[in-house]
C-alpha cells in the first residue's frame, strides 16, 4: 500500500485524476484506500463523488479533475508532529 | 514595574524580533521537510508572520517579567538571571519556543498549553502554504499545458531534469519520487499522442505538478517557452 500520508504531505491538495496517475494501485484499490482515510480524519475530499468514493468507477476517477484529495486538519497535524 | 529605560526597550526589541525569527525559522524548516523544493517564502505567508508575531509578543511578555535578578522562574530559566537587559531580551527571544514547546506543554503525550497552541499555529501555517502552493501549481499549468505538449519529448527532457536536480537529495527521497515518476510513465495514455485528447493532457498535467512537487520551479529554469506565474 502506498503511504498517501507522505505523497499527499509533498503535493499539497491534488486532484483525484492525478493522484491516480502517481498511484501504483489499481483506481478501485485507491478510492478504497483513501476512503479509508476519510473515514478515519486523515483526509479530507472535495468535489463530485467524493461523498461516497466507493461508487466512483475508474472512468470516472480517471477523468476526476475536479475531485480534490488533501490531509485534513488532523492528518496535517499528525505529519507535523 | 521597570522604569522605561532605553536598554529595555531594546532588550524588548531583540525579545520579540529573535522570538519571531525562530518561529519562521522553525516554519521554514517543518515545512523544507515536507514540501520539499516549494519555494514560499515564510514572511511572505500571513498566517506564518500571524504566529510569529504571536510568538513574539508573548516573548516580550516573558521579557517584561524578568528583571535579571533570578527571583522568578521565568527569569531564572529563560533571562538566566543575566543583569544586562539587552543580553537577557535576546537570550528571551531565543528560549521561549524550547519553554513554550517544553514537556511541561504536555501532559502523558497531550499536547496542552503552549504546545497545542503552537502546533495548530504550524498546522494553520501549513494549510496556507498548501492552498498557495495548489494555487500556484494550477496557475503554472494553465499558463503552460499547451506550450508542453508542444514540446518536442517534454517527457523526457523535464523526468532526466527533475532527477538531476534529485541527485543532492537522500536517497530515500529519491526512491520515493522515482516510485512516483513510475508509477504516473506505467500510466501513460495507450492511445497515439494527441495534444487535444484529455487523457494526454491529464498525464502531461501530472507530469508537470511531479516535476514541480519535487524540483520546484526552477526544474523549468531555461525553458524560454514556459511562463512563470511569479513574473507574469
Amino acid at each position: 500500500m502506498a503511504n498517501w500520508m507522505e505523497v499527499l504531505q509533498s503535493s499539497g491538495p491534488i486532484p483525484l485524476n492525478e493522484l491516480n496517475l502517481r498511484s501504483s494501485e489499481s483506481p478501485e484499490e485507491l478510492v478504497s484506500q483513501l476512503a479509508d482515510l476519510k473515514r478515519k480524519g486523515l483526509v479530507i475530499v472535495t468535489g463530485p463523488g467524493s461523498d461516497d468514493l466507493s461508487h466512483l468507477t475508474s472512468d470516472e476517477v480517471a477523468t476526476s479533475a475536479d475531485t480534490v484529495v488533501e490531509l485534513s486538519w488532523s492528518g496535517l497535524k499528525r505529519s507535523l508532529s | 514595574m521597570h522604569a522605561f529605560d532605553t536598554q529595555f526597550a531594546i532588550g524588548a526589541f531583540l525579545a520579540l524580533l529573535l522570538a519571531a525569527a525562530t518561529v519562521l525559522y522553525d516554519c521554514h524548516v517543518a515545512v523544507q521537510e515536507r514540501l520539499k523544493r516549494v519555494p514560499l517564502i515564510m514572511f511572505r505567508v500571513p498566517a506564518a508572520l500571524a504566529l510569529s508575531a504571536a510568538c513574539g509578543l508573548t516573548a516580550v511578555i516573558a521579557f517584561s517579567l524578568t528583571d535579571g535578578k533570578g527571583d522568578t522562574l521565568i527569569d531564572s530559566v529563560l533571562g538566566l538571571k543575566q543583569p544586562n537587559s539587552i543580553l537577557r531580551g535576546a537570550i528571551v527571544g531565543l528560549t521561549v519556543l524550547v519553554l513554550v514547546r517544553s514537556k511541561i506543554s504536555s501532559f502523558k503525550g497531550a499536547e496542552i498549553g503552549g504546545e497545542l497552541v503552537y502546533n495548530s499555529g504550524r498546522t494553520w501555517v501549513m494549510q496556507s502554504l498548501n492552498r498557495k502552493w495548489r494555487a500556484y501549481k494550477s496557475t503554472f499549468t494553465q499558463l503552460n499545458l499547451s506550450a508542453a505538449l508542444a514540446f518536442q519529448d517534454y517527457e523526457g527532457r523535464l523526468l532526466s531534469e527533475l532527477r538531476d536536480s534529485l541527485r543532492t537529495q537522500t536517497e530515500d527521497f529519491r526512491g520515493f519520487v522515482e516510485s512516483q515518476i513510475r508509477n504516473v510513465t506505467q500510466n501513460r495514455p495507450q492511445s497515439a499522442f494527441n495534444a487535444i485528447q484529455p487523457d494526454w493532457q491529464t498525464y502531461y498535467r501530472t507530469l508537470t505538478t511531479l516535476a514541480l512537487d519535487y524540483s520546484g520551479p526552477e526544474v523549468f529554469e531555461g525553458w524560454i517557452q514556459f511562463k512563470d506565474p511569479r513574473k507574469v
